[in-house]
């Protein structure tokens, strides 16, 4: 047996992903029933009286349609002129539709990709549609012609087709052939789907040339898992005879994958199994690494002309757009800041998320923007240049997923951060984001740790990307009881990403704040309205305001709400059940103030209670004091911690009950002396 | 010298608007040569961009149909000091092909898209191209306005078409027409401008209602078949001859309607079964190629493969309930929430829908073969308006029914109950008809279990309602109402303040309109909005009434509410109610319609009866 085989099989054995995700819970209760076990046949075509009788899946009767059996095969193409070699990845689907829901299954894409060096095609496309009628089984197969090819972008594709003829009770099936020429990226398989899954099955038939890592997500183990040299057909590349090692994964009986509110990315979770490219051995013998260790990802990363030299022209460019002689005498904060501020204020975020550069430097600066990495590697580069020690970091964003560590893939990262080392303290930034602070990273990076590109010796470094500081809304009323209704003046000060936050939504038109202000329960006076900050991004985003409001007014008593909607009276957990952590992004911390002068003739009749609950995940206080006719009202509430475990849930759910129960108490005021009942709008 | 004069171009009208707008479109210019059977259309357009936040304004979007012939792109961008400073080049340039949208499996349309940046304000991008239609359908479809959000301070159509060509045309608030004409063409030359913005408000018309706008069609036209606009009669005549080719059944298909059929009497229940063999074996699924956008897949296409967009249903449908020996027309219409005047004088399409029309003596039956909801059930997609009958030799403009508020009640029976600790447990008893209907319909029946449940949670309870059960009833597939039971708990409804609480009403959502300061277009009620709630509150043992809210009867012209409350025994009873009527009212009485919608607001956020600790 090959040396390889034999690293293969070690490698099997001792990289078994252990990543007990909380769905492994769900897959336990799900796991022994009837269903548990293989179909007789997953042949194309082959479709059983039992499927057909299927009326629904009785572990989840509610689910609108099930996967009956998915079942994909990758392996190695060599051409008759064993000259290239490709994957062909296949693949058939078979589903029982149960409801009208189910049959949005009945609508198929594909996508392709065609760019970057990437060349796919999809072909061989069959899918055909199963009825039951009157006892009969009807199939009706889909016309070739009614099979779409779109492109979706320069360098992406689908193809788009419906099955025919389908209904409630229908059984799909379709089969394709994905052709890629990425060998670093053998396909990928996801066992679990939004629908529940009977039978995922996924082969991947290895040639002795190309050494791949695994990782399985979402279960410790498959529920059938075998690896054999498959000696009925010896294959040959150059003057190599060899067998197909083949890998066969299986899982039975998977439920369907449920999203859940604060969930960063839906691929952390879903039960998959992804591939790397570990080692291509050439039939001479020659083995090329391609990625065993992180520092070996980190040295290629450095060697590409999309990333290494892209920085190094960037470098040498930036003389052109600043004066870095002049730059360079000014202290190292301020030259930090002027880099990011130019590189904000010139170059625009085209929306793209990539972890190498998609232009040339030179394109870059003709563009005028780019994607975030484009921007990113041209501000190290900048940074370089005015003698900054500065690094590219390679990151995952929030919606793609965290990085597994144990395992050095590329295709974990999506995007590059800037690290800067300014007065010897380590900073992040990120200079597509507009409005975020120069020295922090924008909401979407904040997403576990990143990789920082450098050259070293020893270990890779990794930086953490969230330690974000506490950020914190400051609300102040003043409240004055005038003409029979309160006049309210509202100041806002955000600080770090509530500032953020706000700075994106209204990007400094007065307008849009104005509308976002507007409320049925008040009357708005627009000339107060008004922003501080927009585009001094260091310093903390204010707005301020006035509107006019009714108090309730019944028996002669005046009730107050202190602060009228800014909590607002929905419970932002409002979930039965927590599977996954549930992650806020930031620790946050809202403190209101409500300042009411008591209006003459008025005597305070009933105050809230105060209230004071602090542990480890949560704090809430409310008080209330009086000196003179001022009554001072507060509210603080803080979330201690940016992800908390889904067992936190429920504890959360009560608190922050208790922050909108608390938030819409109101003050109740009477009059001094009760001469005549008001009654208002009330009966007494 | 090319440079220099269209920056005098755009430096003119600047001094109107400053920088009060992120951009503006200082000029676009629509120039339209009709040749034998060709139509070619070349647009200029110059666009400043005064800030950051006017960037996104320099992202364009073409689209053109596949034997269409798009040339002569160029763009470029000018510097605040006229000079040219960057020019569009192939790689900035994104092509999509076939990609239809949400709503689309395919579209036999290319997506050519490019965004030119700058990076110092104020500059100006200006581009230009070129179209070639052969056999077109439309001449113009033009308006000044290109954004909505900001202003075209100077906009131009011109259509020059050979001497004896007919052309018909539809042109609201535009400059004065001026035409010219030599031996060999006629020139029509248009301009308007868009400058006072609007924005989309409730209970309004569509903003592109308002704008100026011209449409011009050839009265004579040929598209798969020679057809003419003259009439409405001879427009339908062109729709009948195309779809008399597609409305053959197959064998087996004729045969699946002779046993459906068999044993039903009566047209309606004959219709009936048809229509629920349409909804229970067929599916929306819109492709588009060649003339698809105006000539559907036959009848013969659906039948096998089971699916096609609104006109190929829509003529199987036809052809189906023909085949039965029953009488029925597709119908044309532009569906939508908001009614779209449709000019009755200017035989066009001006429609982006299809429904089928069954005529009938004492009650016409309309369908919408896209549709799951119940049968005849038109909703406010199709309710209320023109639709063209296509019918040989009789085509013509029949309204659709419109909405009641019968048919749109959204009634609420709720009971609520204190808990010792202040908690309110309640209980909905909700039967909703109309749009509320429809969602919730489409949540029990179409929706996975992950979004449905979503959808409950987030949507459909109570605001500030701990949800903790549900159910969803519908009594038969073509009941207009569907009821949706839950109980939930809420701390806010029972406010304790010393040895008072104050209970709040349970609101329902009166709907949300502009201030009547910022309002612009005018008042246009689509269809009627109709909803009461019947409320029992229980009072706290150990209480006794205090106080409570008075009743109230708004009566208006736009409609009514009322608030009535009643205590017996340790129950208060409060019913509220809600009708807003369908009609179209000026902008100078928007104040009063505000004034009704925020009094009736205010009654249903109000704190609706008070108690005090003691014994009655």
């Amino acid at each position: 047996m090959p040396s390889f085989l034999q690293s293969q099989k070690e490698l099997l054995k001792n990289k078994i992903m252990k990543i007990f995700l909380s769905t492994i819970i769900i897959l336990l209760v799900f796991s022994s029933v009837s269903f548990g076990q293989a179909p007789d046949s997953t042949e194309f075509g082959h479709i059983t009286k039992a499927d057909i009788a299927l009326k629904q899946y009785p572990n989840y009767s509610n689910a609108s349609a099930v996967v009956l059996d998915d079942v994909g095969t990758s392996k190695f193409l060599i051409d008759d002129n064993n000259w290239s070699i490709t994957i062909g990845f296949y693949r058939t689907t078979r589903i029982k539709i149960f409801t009208d829901a189910g049959i949005s299954y009945a609508k198929v894409t594909i996508p392709f990709q065609t760019g970057y060096g990437v060349n796919e095609w999809v072909s061989g496309i069959e899918a055909a549609t199963y009825n039951d009628e009157n006892g009969q089984l009807v199939k009706t197969e889909i016309d070739p012609k009614y099979i779409y090819y779109e492109k979706v972008g320069n360098h992406m594709n689908v193809v788009r087709f419906v099955l025919p003829d389908v209904r409630k009770g229908s059984i799909i099936e379709y089969r394709y052939k994905l052709e890629t020429n990425a060998l670093y990226r053998l396909p990928s398989w996801h066992f679990q789907w939004a629908i529940p899954v009977l039978y995922s099955n996924y082969e991947v038939r290895m040639i002795p040339f190309f050494q791949y890592e695994w990782l399985l997500q979402g279960a410790s183990s498959f529920d059938s898992h075998q690896s054999y040299v498959d000696h009925r057909l010896s294959r040959s590349y150059g003057p190599t005879n060899f067998y197909d090692y083949v890998h066969n994964y299986t899982m039975l009986d998977i439920p369907a994958f449920m999203d859940e509110d604060f969930v960063a990315s839906v691929d952390d979770y879903i039960m998959k199994i992804n591939f790397q490219l570990d080692k291509q051995i050439y039939p001479s013998g020659e083995t090329i690494s391609d990625i065993t260790t992180w520092n070996d990802l980190v040295g290629n990363v450095l060697q590409g002309d999309n990333f290494g030299k892209y920085l190094k022209k960037s470098m040498k460019l930036s003389t052109k757009l600043m004066n870095m002689k002049k730059l360079q005498r000014e202290p190292e904060p301020a030259r930090f800041e002027s880099v990011i501020n130019y590189m904000k204020s010139h170059f625009k975020w085209n929306g793209d998320e990539n972890w190498f550069a998609t232009e040339k430097s030179e394109q870059f600066l003709e563009d005028k923007g780019g994607s975030a990495q484009d921007i990113n590697l041209f501000a190290v580069g900048m940074l370089r240049a005015a003698d900054i020690n500065a690094y590219p970091v390679l990151i995952s964003t929030r919606n793609h997923g965290t990085i597994k560590y144990n395992y050095p893939y590329i295709h974990f990262f999506n995007d590059v951060i800037i690290l800067a080392n300014i007065d010897g303290k380590p900073v992040l930034s990120d200079a597509s984001s507009r409005y975020c602070i120069d020295s922090r990273i924008p909401i979407r990076d904040i997403n576990d740790k990143g990789l920082i590109i450098k050259k070293s010796k020893g270990n890779v470094s990794w930086i953490p990307l969230n330690r974000t500081p506490l950020s914190a809304t400051i609300t102040e009323n003043r409240v004055m009881y005038h003409d029979d209704s309160l006049r309210v003046h509202v100041r806002d000060i955000a600080r770090e990403y509530d500032a953020l936050e706000l700075r994106n939504q209204f990007s400094g038109d007065p307008e849009a704040l104005k509308k976002s202000l507007e409320s049925d329960s008040y009357e708005l006076i627009d000339s107060t309205v008004s922003m501080q900050n927009q585009n001094k991004r260091a310093k903390p985003f204010g707005l301020s305001y006035s509107f006019c409001t009714q108090p309730l007014t019944m028996g002669g008593k005046m009730y107050i709400a202190p602060f009228f909607n800014e909590i607002g009276n929905e419970n932002m957990f409002r979930e039965n059940k927590r599977t996954f952590p549930i992650d806020l992004i930031y620790p946050d911390k809202m403190e209101y103030t409500s300042i009411l002068t008591i209006p003459s003739g008025y005597k305070i009749g009933y105050l809230p209670k105060p209230l004071n609950s602090n542990n480890d995940l949560y704090e809430l206080n409310y008080g209330v004091k009086q000196k003179g006719n001022k009554l001072t009202i507060t509210l603080e509430y803080y979330f201690k911690k940016a992800i908390y475990p889904a067992s936190d849930y429920f504890r959360l759910k009560s608190f922050f009950a208790q922050v909108v129960k608390k938030g819409n108490e109101k003050i109740v005021l009477s009059k001094k002396a009760v001469a005549l009942k008001q009654a208002g709008n009330y009966k007494l | 010298m090319k440079t220099f004069i269209i920056c005098l171009l755009f430096l003119v009208p600047l001094a109107a608007f400053g920088n009060m707008y992120n951009a503006e479109v200082v000029s676009t210019s629509t120039s339209v040569t009709v040749k034998g059977n060709v139509l070619i259309k070349r647009v200029n357009r110059v666009i400043k961009i005064n800030n950051s936040n006017g960037d996104q304004y320099t992202s364009v979007n073409l689209s053109y149909e596949k034997g269409e012939t798009f040339s002569d792109l160029e763009a470029h961008i000018i510097d605040k000091n006229g000079r040219v400073v960057r020019k569009l080049k192939k790689r900035d340039i994104n092509m999509e092909y076939g990609n239809g949208g949400e709503d689309e499996l395919f579209e036999d349309t290319y997506d050519l898209s490019f965004q030119l940046n700058y990076d110092e304000y104020p500059y100006t991008l200006v581009y230009s191209y070129q179209l070639k239609t052969e056999n077109p359908l439309f001449i113009a479809y033009w308006s000044p306005m290109y954004f909505s959000d900001i202003p075209t301070i100077e906009a131009s159509l011109s259509i020059e078409i050979p001497q004896g060509y007919k052309m018909s045309y539809h042109a609201v608030g535009t400059d004065t027409l001026i035409k010219t004409s030599d031996e060999h063409s006629i020139k029509y030359t248009w301009r308007a401008h868009y400058t006072k913005i609007l924005e989309s408000e409730t209970f309004a018309p569509d903003i592109d209602q308002i704008v100026p706008q011209v449409i011009a069609v050839p009265l004579h036209f040929y598209y798969d078949g020679t057809g003419s606009m003259k009439s409405w009669k001879a427009y339908g005549n062109w729709q009948d001859s195309v779809l008399r080719t597609l409305d053959k059944l197959p064998d087996p298909e004729q045969q699946k309607i002779n046993s459906l059929l068999k044993g039903i009497k009566g047209k309606v229940n004959k219709i009936r079964v048809l229509y629920h063999y349409l909804q229970d074996e067929t599916r929306y699924v819109n492709v588009v190629i060649k003339t698809g956008r105006m000539i559907p897949y036959p009848a013969s296409y659906v039948a096998k493969y089971k699916y096609g967009d609104c006109k190929a249903l829509s003529d199987y449908m036809v052809s189906m309930l023909k085949y039965a020996g029953i009488k029925a027309y597709c119908a044309n219409i532009d569906a939508g929430d908001v009614i779209q005047k449709v000019d009755t004088a200017f035989p066009a399409p001006q429609f982006n829908h299809e429904i089928v029309y069954v005529p009938d003596s004492i009650k016409p039956i309309w369908l919408d073969c896209t549709s799951k909801y119940a049968f005849g059930w038109l909703g406010d997609f199709d309710q209320g308006r023109y639709a063209m009958v296509v019918e040989k030799n009789h085509s013509r403009l029949i309204r659709t029914p419109g909405l009641t508020p019968q048919q749109v009640e959204d009634f609420r029976k709720i009971d609520v109950s204190s808990n010792l600790f202040g908690a309110a447990f309640v209980k909905f008893d909700n039967t909703y008809r109309g749009n509320m209907y429809e969602l919730v319909e489409a949540v029990e029946n179409r929706s996975d279990p992950m979004y449905k449940q979503r959808m409950i949670r987030n949507y459909l309870v109570q605001n500030g309602m701990d949800l903790v059960s549900d159910s969803i009833h519908q009594i038969n597939r073509d009941s207009t109402y569907v009821q949706f039971y839950y109980t939930g708990r809420s701390g806010q409804i029972y406010n304790q303040y010393g040895n008072n609480i104050l209970v709040a009403d349970i609101p329902f959502d009166v709907p949300d309109v502009e201030s009547p300061d910022s309002r612009q277009l005018p008042i246009q009620i689509n269809y009627p909005v109709y909803k009461v709630d019947s409320i029992r509150y229980e009072i706290p043992p150990g209480y006794k009434l205090s106080a409570q809210l008075k009743d109230t009867v708004l009566t208006t012209a736009f409609g009514k509410y009322s608030h009535r409350f009643y205590k017996k025994e340790r129950s208060v009873f409060v019913t509220n109610r809600l009708l807003i009527y369908p009609g179209n009212y000026p902008l100078k009485v928007y104040g009063k319609f505000y004034r009704f919608l925020e009094a009736a607001d205010k009654n249903e956020h109000a704190v609706v009866f008070a108690v005090t600790k003691g014994t009655p």
